[in-house]
């Protein structure tokens, strides 16, 4: 078989695609027809016809050329495939000498075919046809584009800073221009088949239609990259001229292959046998061959002309590099001729692609990287635009791309950005991608180029099928591991990189939980990860993992069922940290036990006392927790006042030391809501209890309550303001003189009232 | 050249007037011709029936010498506009009208000529004698037909559209013309594939006429002695041939005359470097000679025209803030442009201002992304606008 064959179906599978419509039409013609049953005769006919060993022979072959995959005996060893492969080869030399030696007959014999399939008037007249059509696509896309044009110029013209905005412009730019591509397709296509063709016509006009579109197609593309009118759109870094001349070879290139192609398919067709007529075969290969020269030295010539315009912009010669491509890029051209000529198409595929596959993911990986190093650039300089910089030291410490932000910008840290560089998780993830996906795909072109379909390769009895397809597999389960890892990893890691243990005494932030839960998820990702790549490796080379996964499995549970309480330690804690109760540096309460979170395990938590003692607490055994140091904390005080006190100077006083605390510069920042007098809170026996209450962030309360005590205290005392005493008053009925012996009774009697009952310890708990 | 524009630029202003309204008389002849053809997606008989009122209107006696008229004052306006244009690396669109524009001489005068040369011959050119040349008879003048089709329609509606942009309130009406301005050719072009259907059917049926059998011209199978030509038909088919091939000659020899011309013009002013600064802190170096516009665009930075270059929109306008050598007056056209945008004295249009040598500072007055019937357009994208 040869390439032109497979590419000419491959042409024909999309103008199958897209004809589509009319085999549907064509069969809802045919169900009028009434089938008949056969009659006997034709039963018995048929019965001799299968019993004939010629007809027997036939089909078996006929079924061993459809489906070379599965052929009758099934052990094909790696002698036999190389000696039919040579035969092929050799028949495809015959074939070639046989061309050469047909070459000058054969554009008389391909135009008297050409001829007698139609007259000249016909031909026109389709020409005619071909004009309408392409009128018809062409003018609804103008109206389309009319519509769109204003979208389109606005698109192009935004000024667009960031790489992301201008990637985002170009793209929706491609994608207006390829709807207009697409109803140009429409139209077009829609037209053609209301007209009536020739049969060799129509195949040929397809071709046309299909040249015209792959074309336009490749110029959308093109224009993506290279938007050879729109600097400002462009996503190489290529200058005007270099990104002009890419232009033009794309669609040089994208021309010549495409019609040579359609041309080749054509002759083909045309040199099929007829009735009457010989086949024309040799003659259609040696045109084929001559255009396959022909698209060889366009694309040579492009190379060529690429390197010297690229060296011409960069005003040097060409570097060592750019020589050894170019060498590369001709060789690899070469190679795939060659290999083309001899007919061995898995191999010329394979060449190909492989020579290509490296090129091609250097340009995507530079391209990438210019992308990020533009965002990052567009990202710096506009922090740079929003800081207020104070002295050009700042800017310049902001080139520089530090992360530490200078002392006095501290303040307002939520306004100013940090600095640190935005893109640095995506970009080594983005060129793993792009990797990945470059290499599924050209692994996919490969394989469909060998014929073979990847999912049943493991099946075929060769040897290099079985050895390819076990490549393959380990290949993709290799690149996607890495891959997940690759973004896994730097995600994690960058998390880790923002987090910020809290000083001592800040409330911890809510990353503090992320710091404990993250590095257990990395090991336990790379864990997984190397297992089911190990797994999927070993069962693509044909290990049965079965029993493998079996016995884990039992494994599994002979150890859960002795580490129940561990993993109820483990999984409760996960559970905690997931419901987020406490972080490392929270205050918090476990029934009879106080303190400030340490650290966590995997299976438990430490928890230290205020007072200094550390306690150890699994995971399973939390019950419940009390956490003090959440979004805030109210504190009430009482003052016991004399019966006497006027209260609104009172409540004055209170207000004016909650301003004073408000004002404080240390805490006064935390205070949520200031200290403020709630009024008499109860009458007792000797005195009214005056609360206040006040409301900080946690953790700053112990430090205002003092501040709250000693400031009150102060101004009432200044103001004349007694705090009430125990104090118990002796009235002596009668007018007579106690002795010492007496007063002293009274006063012991008199202290015992005083006293009271004992006091409750308070709600609030110690200070740590 | 500086002494003369008062007188030139006069002429400038009618001859832009006279194209629009040659344009239009030649665009409204061809668009009811077309009406004319979409009858036949019914059938013949209705294109023949429709004929007298859409066709034949126009061969009348003074309405096809107005014609003839508008086609030869367009014709030498557009040559005229070609050699006066500094730079052939235009806009697709302008390029597109000029190579339509230029084509469509050539490609139609062997279609008048032919139906001339029929009348002469058969006393009427019925549509169903001239869908069997196309289709039947000599189906390479049905193809030239169709691109000829094609080539007017394209050139007439860039230029119906570049007018009616630039023209006050005309966006209800703009809205209805554009899709008619493919309906119409688009139906146009299918009734002519069916009624050349129905004259394939009709001529193989009875006759069997194998259709390579005449070999190719219009009288070989012409029904016969209806009506008896002044002259022998095959002198009338020489002659008319010959004025034909005079005709495309003809047009393509003046077309090659304005080229040279134009390029002789061109190698004679050998310009100066110039240096324009635009406000968005672009720079540009070039040989002087082409206008400010040209010369943006020859350079890829965005300028606003709507009216491409025609000085009639008034959106290429600049302030010019320096300039090293004096700038000439406006001429007429531009001057009147200017005067109904009521512009300041240092604002020009950069579709009339030939940059003089040395170094020119101007701003954009217009957002290049500035579409017309679109007000708001900087509200929903901010544009860069030019800084002030």
């Amino acid at each position: 078989m040869s390439v032109s064959r497979i590419l000419c179906q491959l042409v024909f599978g999309l103008a199958i695609l897209l004809a589509a419509p009319q085999p549907a039409m064509a069969q809802d013609d045919l169900v009028d027809i009434v089938i008949e049953d056969p009659s006997p005769n034709d039963v018995r006919e048929l019965m001799r016809l299968l019993s004939d060993d010629r007809v027997q022979k036939w089909l078996q072959q006929s079924a061993e050329g459809a489906n070379s995959l599965a052929p009758d005996d099934t052990t094909i060893d790696l002698r036999q495939q190389l000696v039919s492969g040579l035969d092929r080869v050799r028949d495809r030399i015959a074939a070639l000498a046989l061309a050469w030696q047909r070459l000058r007959g054969a554009p008389k014999i391909l135009q008297d075919r050409w001829q007698s399939e139609m007259t000249s008037h016909q031909k026109v007249r389709s020409l005619t046809y071909v004009v309408i059509f392409l009128f018809v696509g062409g003018g609804l896309e103008w109206l389309y584009r009319h519509y769109t044009s204003a979208l389109l110029l606005r698109i192009s013209l935004q000024r667009h800073n960031a790489p992301l905005r201008r990637a985002l412009a170009a793209l929706y730019r491609v994608i207006i221009i390829s709807i207009g591509l697409l109803i140009f397709a429409l139209g077009s296509i829609g037209m053609f088949l209301t007209f009536d063709w020739l049969p060799v016509v129509e195949s040929a006009v397809l071709n046309f239609l299909l040249v015209v579109l792959v074309i336009r197609a490749a110029a959308t593309v093109s224009l993506f990259f290279f938007a050879p009118n729109m600097p400002k759109l462009r996503q190489v870094p290529l200058s005007h001229p270099v990104a002009r001349h890419f232009h033009g070879a794309v669609l040089l290139n994208a021309t010549a292959l495409t019609l040579a192609l359609a041309l080749a398919d054509v002759f083909r067709r045309l040199a099929q046998e007829r009735v009457g007529q010989e086949s024309a075969a040799p003659e259609a290969l040696s045109v084929t061959v001559l255009l396959a020269l022909v698209v060889l030295a366009i694309v040579s010539w492009s190379i060529r002309r690429s390197f010297r315009v690229v060296a011409r912009d960069q005003q040097r010669s060409p570097t060592r590099q750019q020589k050894f491509w170019r060498l590369y890029l001709y060789f690899v051209m070469l190679i795939t001729f060659a290999l083309w000529l001899i007919g061995a198409n898995g191999l010329m595929w394979s060449v190909l692609i492989i020579g290509l596959v490296v090129p091609l993911l250097r340009m995507l990986n530079a391209w990438a990287n210019h992308f990020f190093d533009q965002a990052r650039a567009a990202f710096l300089e506009a922090a740079e635009q929003n800081s207020p910089a104070p002295d050009p030291d700042d800017s310049g410490a902001a080139e520089s791309g530090a992360a530490d932000i200078p002392p006095e910008a501290e303040g307002e840290e939520e306004e100013t950005p940090e600095l640190h560089d935005p893109y640095e998780s995506y970009q080594p993830i983005t060129l793993r991608l792009i990797r990945f996906v470059v290499l599924v795909c050209a692994a996919l072109l490969i394989t469909t180029a060998w014929g073979t379909n990847v999912w049943s390769m493991s099946s075929t009895p060769t040897l290099m099928g079985r050895a390819f397809s076990v490549l393959v597999d380990v290949t993709v389960a290799i690149l996607i591991a890495d891959l997940i890892w690759v973004w896994a990893k730097s995600v994690i890691d960058q998390r880790l990189a923002d987090y910020t243990p809290p000083e001592d005494g800040a409330a911890p932030g809510p990353e503090a939980r992320m710091a404990t839960l993250l590095p257990l998820l990395r090991i336990m990702l790379m864990v997984t990860l190397l297992l089911v790549v190990c797994l999927s490796v070993l069962s693509s080379l044909g290990v049965n993992i079965a029993p493998l996964l079996a016995g884990a499995g039992v494994l599994g549970i002979a150890i859960g069922f002795g580490a129940q309480s561990l993993v109820r330690d483990v999984v409760s804690g996960i559970f905690f940290l997931i419901d987020d109760a406490f972080r490392i540096g929270e205050y918090i309460e476990i029934g009879e036990l106080r303190g400030t979170v340490e650290g966590m395990s995997i299976r438990s938590l430490k928890v230290r006392h205020h007072r200094g003692m550390v306690h150890t607490i699994p995971f399973g055994e939390l019950k419940q927790i009390t956490n003090h140091s959440r979004d805030w904390v109210i504190m009430k005080l009482e003052f016991r006042v004399q019966f006497d006190t006027d209260l609104q100077l009172v409540k004055k006083l209170v207000k004016k030391v909650g301003a004073e605390l408000k004002a404080n510069e240390h805490y006064g920042p935390s205070i949520l809501s200031t200290l403020k007098s709630q009024g008499v809170r109860r009458m007792e026996e000797f005195n009214m209890v005056v609360g206040v209450k006040f409301m900080t962030k946690p953790g700053e309360q112990w430090l205002v309550r003092r501040d709250a005590y000693q400031k009150t205290r102060d101004i009432f005392e200044a103001h004349g303001i007694r705090l009430a005493e125990r104090n118990v008053k002796v009235e002596i009925e009668g007018d007579e003189k106690l002795d010492e012996e007496g007063k002293k009774a009274v006063a012991a009697a008199a202290q015992e009232v005083a006293a009271g009952p004992p006091k409750l310890p308070g709600a609030v708990p110690d200070e740590p | 050249m500086t002494a003369t524009p008062a007188s030139r630029t006069n002429w400038a202003l009618i001859g832009r007037r006279l194209r629009v309204t040659t344009g239009l008389i030649m665009l409204a002849y061809v668009t009811s011709h077309l009406l004319n053809l979409v009858l036949g997606l019914h059938s013949v008989r209705w294109v023949e029936l429709a004929q007298p009122l859409l066709s034949g209107f126009w061969s009348r006696f003074p309405v096809s010498y107005i014609l003839l008229l508008a086609l030869i004052i367009h014709f030498g306006l557009a040559l005229n506009s070609l050699y006066r244009r500094e730079t052939l690396r235009i806009p697709n669109y302008d390029k597109v009208q000029l190579l339509m524009g230029l084509a469509v001489i050539p490609l139609l005068a062997p279609h008048v000529f032919g139906i001339i040369a029929t009348k002469d011959i058969l006393g009427q050119a019925s549509y169903r004698f001239i869908l069997e040349v196309f289709w039947i008879q000599d189906p390479v003048a049905g193809l030239r037909q169709v691109l000829v089709l094609g080539a007017v329609w394209i050139h007439g509606c860039i230029g119906l559209f570049t007018w009616i942009r630039t023209v006050q309130n005309s966006e209800p009406v703009a809205k209805w013309l554009y899709p008619l301005a493919v309906a119409i050719p688009v139906m146009a072009l299918l009734g002519y594939v069916e009624g050349g259907r129905q004259v394939l059917i009709e001529n193989l049926e009875p006759r069997s006429v194998s259709a390579s059998q005449g070999g190719g011209r219009y009288a070989s199978s012409a029904p016969k002695k209806v009506f008896v030509p002044a002259r022998p038909p095959q002198e009338i088919i020489k002659q008319s041939k010959r004025a034909g091939n005079w005709v495309i000659l003809g047009s393509l020899g003046l077309m090659l005359l304005t080229l040279i011309a134009r390029s002789i013009r061109i190698f004679r002013n050998k310009g100066h470097m110039v240096e324009i600064h635009y406000s968005t802190g672009e720079i540009i170096e070039a040989e002087s000679g082409p206008t400010l516009l040209d010369l943006s665009r020859l350079n890829y930075i965005p300028h606003a025209n709507i009216c491409r270059g025609r000085g009639r929109c008034g959106t290429c306008r600049v302030r010019i803030l320096s300039s090293d050598t004096p700038l000439a007056r406006p001429a007429p056209l531009e001057q009147n442009t200017l005067d109904r945008l009521e512009a300041e004295s240092d604002v020009r249009l950069a579709c009339q201002l030939v940059p003089g040598a040395g170094k020119l500072v101007i701003e954009q007055l217009v957002s290049p992304a500035y579409s017309p019937g679109e007000t708001d357009a900087e509200d929903k994208f901010p544009v860069a606008e030019p800084a002030q």
